[in-house]
C-alpha cells in the first residue's frame, strides 16, 4: 500500500510539473491578451473611478451592446461597461464587484435571461475555468457548484489555451491573418466596451434563437435580490434593464422571461423597460443572439440613453437633494 | 451521479480511502461500506430506484436459497420456481420497458395511436435483473452449490460500478472474490487506475467528439453526399464501441480498486475477421448470458444446421429487443443474426480462423474490413430513431453519390488534434490487442514512457471534456 501511494504521489508530482509548465507558458506567452483578463481591468475601473458613476453589469450582451462614451456624454456621469461573458457566471461577477460600489453609484443590471435558469449563473468550465489566472481571483467567494465548475474548467481551459495558442501561432506563421474576429482583451476600449468587432462584417451563422432551459434557479434569484437590497441600503441606485438580445430570442423564451418578471415583482423589483424594447431584428446582430453589430450598438445606445435619462433625470434630482 | 462527474471521482477517492483504511480482517464491514455506497449511488439517480434493486435482490436470493435446499438433485419441484422467477422478471421488464412500445405497435396496426404509460423505468433494470436471473438458474443447475450470505449476494447485485450498465457478472465468478476482499493487491489497484484512465479517454475524447459527427450527419443525411453518410456511419461504429467499452473500462477499473475482478466485456471486436469472432469480443457479458441461458437451452448447434440458424436468429433478435423498445433494435438484432448464417453454413471456417494468428496482412485486414463493414451497416438501424429513417439513410447512401461532398457542417474543437488522437487510439488498441485493454501496451516499458502516455491521455481528457452533456449510450438500455 505504501509503494502504491508513493507511486501515485510521484506521478502526481510528474503531472503537476507538466501541467505547471503549461500554466506558465499560458501566463507568459500564450494568454497575454486573453479576453477574460478584462474582468480584472473592469474591476479596477469600478474601484478607481470616482463616484458617482454608472456601471453596467451583465454578460457579453453588455460588452457588445453599448457605447459607454456616448451614454456618458448624454447623462453627464462617468460610465463603465463591466459586461464580459455570461460563462463567467453572474454570481461570481456580482459577488466580486459588490464591494467596489460606493454611495451615489448607479448599477445597471442587465443579466442574460439564462442566468436565472439551471446552473448557468455558476459559470461554465470553458470560461470560469480561467478565474484562477486572474490576479484578483477570490476563491472564498465560490460555492460548491462554482468550485466544481472552476476546478474542472481550470484544467480544460489551460489545455485549450496551450493547444489552441500553439496551433494558431503556428497557423499564423504560415497564413496571413484575415479580417477575423477574435475574443481578445485588446478588443476593449478604456471604458470596457468591446469595440474590435464593430469594424468587421457580421458573422450570422450562430445568431439563431435558442430556448433557455432548466428550472428557475430560485436559490440564486434570492441571493441576487438580497445583494441588490444590500447595495441599495448602502446608497447605490440599482436599475434593472432587460438584456440586449434578438426579437426571435425574446419570442421563443416568452414564458421564461415572464417568470423572471413575476419573481422580480414578488421581490419588489421591476425592469424599467419592457424586454421587447431592447430586442432587435437579426440584421442588427453580430455573431450571437446577444451580440450587436456596429449599427445595432448605435441603435441600442440611443435607446438606453432615453431610458436612463428618464430614470436618472428624476432620481438625479433626488440624489442631489440628499 | 455520472461516472464522468467530479463529484463521482471525489466520492470514489473517499470511498477507497475508507474501504482500505479498515484492517484486513474486517471484511464484513468492508462489504457493508460497498453496499451502502452502492445503494447511495443508485439512490442519487432517483430515490425510488433502490426499492426495485432491493426487491430484485431479495427475491432472487430467496429463490436461490430454496433451490439449493435440494442438495445433489435437480427435482421437478425446483423447475416451477425457476420458471416462475424468470417469468416475473420478463413481465417486469415488459411492463417497464416495452408496454408502451407494444401497445403503440398493436394500435398502429388498426391505424390508431397507442396509449402512453408513464411508468418510472429504473436505470439498469435490464442489467441487474439479468444478473439475478443468471444466479437463480445457476442455483437450479447447481453450478452454484452453496448459498452465499445475503450481504455477499446484495453486494454482487448492487455493486455500483456494474449496476447501471454492466458488465453482467456471474455470481459464481463474483461472489467468491468477496471472501478475499481484505487483501490489498497493488498490481490490481494500479491496473484499475490505468483501466479507468483509458475508459475516460475513450468516452470523453473519442466517443463524445465522434458524437458530434454522427449527430450532424444523422440530422441532415438526405442532403449529404454518400461519402459523408458513410463517414457518419463509420463514426457511429467507433463511437458506440468507445462509448460502451469506455464505460465498461471505467466500471471494471473501479471494481479493481476494491480488489474485485469483474467480467471482461470487450476484446477488441473491430479486429475480428469473422462475425463469430466479433461477437466473442463485443459486449461479452451479454452475449455469453444469451448463449448460456437461451441459446444452449434452445439446443444451440446440436440439432442440425437449420435449427442452429433458427436458434441464432431468435437469440440475436431478442438480444436486439433487450436493447430498447423500438423496431430498429429488433431489426438490428435480426440482421446481426443473418450475418452469422454464412459462417453457420461453412462450419469449417470458424475453426480455421480460430487457429489463424491475428497479424497485419492483406488477408486479415481484408476480412476485418468486411466484418467491420457488415456490422457498420447493422449499426445504422441501431442508431436511427425509426425503421423509416434507417432505410432512408441506406437509400441515401446509395443514391446521393452526385451530391457535393462537404464536411464543413461538422464542428469539432481542433479537428486536426482530434484526428491525431483518434489515430493514436487505434494504434494503442492494436498495440494492446493481446492484453485485456489497449493501454496495457505500456506494461514493461520504462516509467518515463508510461507516465508520458498517461499525461498525454489526461491532457486530452481535460482538453475535450464536456461537462454535463455526455451520457453513456448503454445507460439507456
Amino acid at each position: 500500500m505504501k509503494t502504491i501511494l508513493g507511486n501515485i504521489l510521484s506521478f502526481a508530482a510528474f503531472f503537476s510539473c507538466a501541467f505547471g509548465l503549461l500554466v506558465w507558458l499560458n501566463a507568459s506567452f500564450l494568454a497575454t491578451d486573453h479576453y477574460n483578463d478584462e474582468f480584472t481591468v473592469k474591476g479596477n475601473l469600478i474601484r478607481q473611478t470616482p463616484s458617482p458613476k454608472v456601471v453596467f453589469v451583465g454578460g457579453s450582451n453588455v460588452a457588445f451592446g453599448i457605447d459607454s462614451q456616448t451614454i456618458s456624454d448624454s447623462i453627464g456621469l462617468p460610465v463603465i461597461n463591466a459586461g464580459l461573458l455570461a460563462g463567467m457566471g453572474l454570481r461570481y461577477t456580482m459577488d466580486r464587484y459588490e464591494s467596489y460600489f460606493r454611495r451615489g453609484d448607479v448599477l445597471i443590471l442587465m443579466p442574460e435571461y439564462d442566468h436565472f435558469y439551471g446552473d448557468v449563473t455558476y459559470g461554465n468550465p470553458e470560461t470560469a475555468g480561467y478565474l484562477p489566472y486572474l490576479s484578483d481571483f477570490a476563491p472564498s467567494l465560490l460555492n460548491l457548484k462554482q468550485w466544481n465548475v472552476v476546478v474542472t474548467g481550470f484544467f480544460k481551459t489551460t489545455l485549450q489555451i496551450s493547444v489552441k495558442g500553439l496551433y494558431y501561432k503556428l497557423l499564423h506563421s504560415f497564413r496571413k491573418e484575415g479580417n477575423v474576429f477574435e475574443y481578445k482583451m485588446s478588443g476593449f476600449n478604456r471604458l470596457g466596451d468591446e469595440v474590435s468587432h464593430r469594424s468587421l462584417p457580421p458573422n450570422i451563422n450562430n445568431t439563431g434563437a435558442y430556448t433557455v432551459s432548466g428550472k428557475f434557479n430560485a436559490g440564486y434569484a434570492r441571493h441576487l435580490f438580497n445583494q441588490v437590497r444590500r447595495l441599495q441600503h448602502h446608497g447605490v441606485q440599482v436599475i434593472w434593464l432587460p438584456p440586449v438580445t434578438s426579437r426571435a430570442n425574446v419570442a421563443l423564451n416568452r414564458k421564461q422571461i415572464t417568470l423572471i418578471i413575476e419573481r422580480m415583482k414578488t421581490a419588489g423589483f421591476t425592469y424599467v423597460a419592457r424586454p421587447d424594447s431592447l430586442a432587435y431584428p437579426d440584421s442588427l446582430l453580430y455573431n450571437t443572439v446577444y451580440h450587436l453589430n456596429k449599427q445595432g450598438v448605435e441603435v441600442n445606445t440611443q435607446r438606453v440613453v432615453r431610458i436612463l435619462r428618464h430614470c436618472l433625470g428624476v432620481n438625479r434630482k433626488r440624489i442631489a437633494n440628499k | 451521479m455520472q461516472f464522468e462527474s467530479l463529484l463521482f471521482l471525489v466520492c470514489l477517492v473517499g470511498l477507497c480511502a475508507l474501504f482500505w483504511s479498515f484492517p484486513s480482517r474486517w471484511q464484513t464491514l468492508r462489504k457493508v461500506v460497498l453496499l451502502v455506497a452502492s445503494y447511495g449511488f443508485y439512490g442519487l439517480l432517483d430515490w425510488r430506484f433502490p426499492v426495485f434493486l432491493l426487491l430484485a435482490t431479495v427475491s432472487a436470493y430467496v429463490c436461490g436459497a430454496y433451490l439449493l435446499k435440494f442438495e445433489g438433485e435437480r427435482p421437478r419441484r425446483g423447475r416451477p420456481i425457476v420458471i416462475g422467477y424468470v417469468a416475473v422478471c420478463i413481465v417486469l421488464l415488459f411492463i417497464f420497458k416495452y408496454l408502451t412500445f407494444f401497445a403503440g405497435s398493436f394500435a398502429s396496426v388498426f391505424g390508431q395511436q397507442g396509449p402512453t404509460f408513464r411508468l418510472l423505468l429504473p436505470i439498469g433494470l435490464s442489467f441487474y435483473l439479468f444478473m439475478s436471473v443468471s444466479y437463480v438458474i445457476d442455483c437450479y443447475r447447481k453450478t452454484i452449490t452453496k448459498t452465499p450470505t445475503l450481504l455477499d449476494f446484495s453486494v454482487y447485485v448492487g455493486f455500483f460500478p456494474h449496476l447501471v450498465a454492466g458488465p453482467i457478472d456471474r455470481a459464481r465468478n463474483f461472489i467468491p472474490q468477496l471472501s478475499s476482499i481484505g487483501i490489498f493487491d497493488s498490481g490490481l489497484f494500479t491496473e484499475g487506475l490505468r483501466q479507468m484512465l483509458y475508459g475516460y479517454f475513450k468516452k470523453l475524447v473519442i466517443a463524445d467528439n465522434l458524437n458530434v459527427i454522427v449527430g450532424a450527419v444523422w440530422s441532415s443525411y438526405d442532403q449529404q453526399n454518400s461519402l459523408v453518410i458513410l463517414v457518419g456511419a463509420i463514426a457511429y461504429s467507433i463511437q458506440i464501441y468507445t462509448d460502451f467499452s469506455g464505460y465498461s473500462d471505467i466500471a471494471i477499473g473501479t471494481g479493481k480498486l476494491f480488489g474485485i475482478r469483474m467480467m471482461r466485456n470487450f476484446s477488441f471486436p473491430y479486429f475480428s475477421r469473422t462475425v463469430s469472432e466479433f461477437w466473442r469480443g463485443w459486449h461479452i457479458s451479454l452475449t455469453s448470458w444469451f448463449t448460456e441461458y437461451l441459446y444452449i437451452p434452445l439446443g444451440g448447434n446440436r440439432k442440425g444446421t437449420r435449427r442452429t440458424i433458427f436458434n441464432t436468429l431468435i437469440v440475436f433478435t431478442l438480444c436486439g429487443l433487450w436493447h430498447g423498445a423500438n423496431w430498429t433494435f429488433v431489426v438490428w438484432g435480426f440482421l446481426c443474426g443473418v450475418l452469422f448464417i454464412p459462417l453457420l453454413l461453412n462450419a469449417g471456417s470458424k475453426a480455421r480462423w480460430k487457429s489463424t494468428p491475428l497479424q497485419l496482412n492483406a488477408v486479415n485486414i481484408g476480412h476485418m474490413l468486411l466484418v467491420f463493414g457488415g456490422i457498420t451497416l447493422c449499426w445504422i438501424f441501431f442508431r436511427s430513431d425509426s425503421l423509416a429513417q434507417a432505410f432512408d439513410i441506406l437509400r441515401c447512401l446509395v443514391v446521393n453519390v452526385g451530391r457535393p461532398v462537404s464536411f464543413g457542417f461538422i464542428s469539432i474543437t481542433m479537428a486536426p488534434v482530434f484526428f491525431l488522437l483518434l489515430l493514436m487510439f487505434v494504434c494503442m488498441e492494436w498495440a494492446g490487442h493481446s492484453r485485456d485493454f489497449g493501454l496495457l501496451f505500456v506494461q514493461g516499458k520504462p516509467r518515463l514512457y508510461r507516465w508520458s502516455v498517461y499525461v498525454v491521455l489526461l491532457f486530452a481528457i481535460f482538453f475535450y471534456f464536456h461537462s454535463g452533456d455526455g451520457q453513456f449510450i448503454y445507460q439507456n438500455f
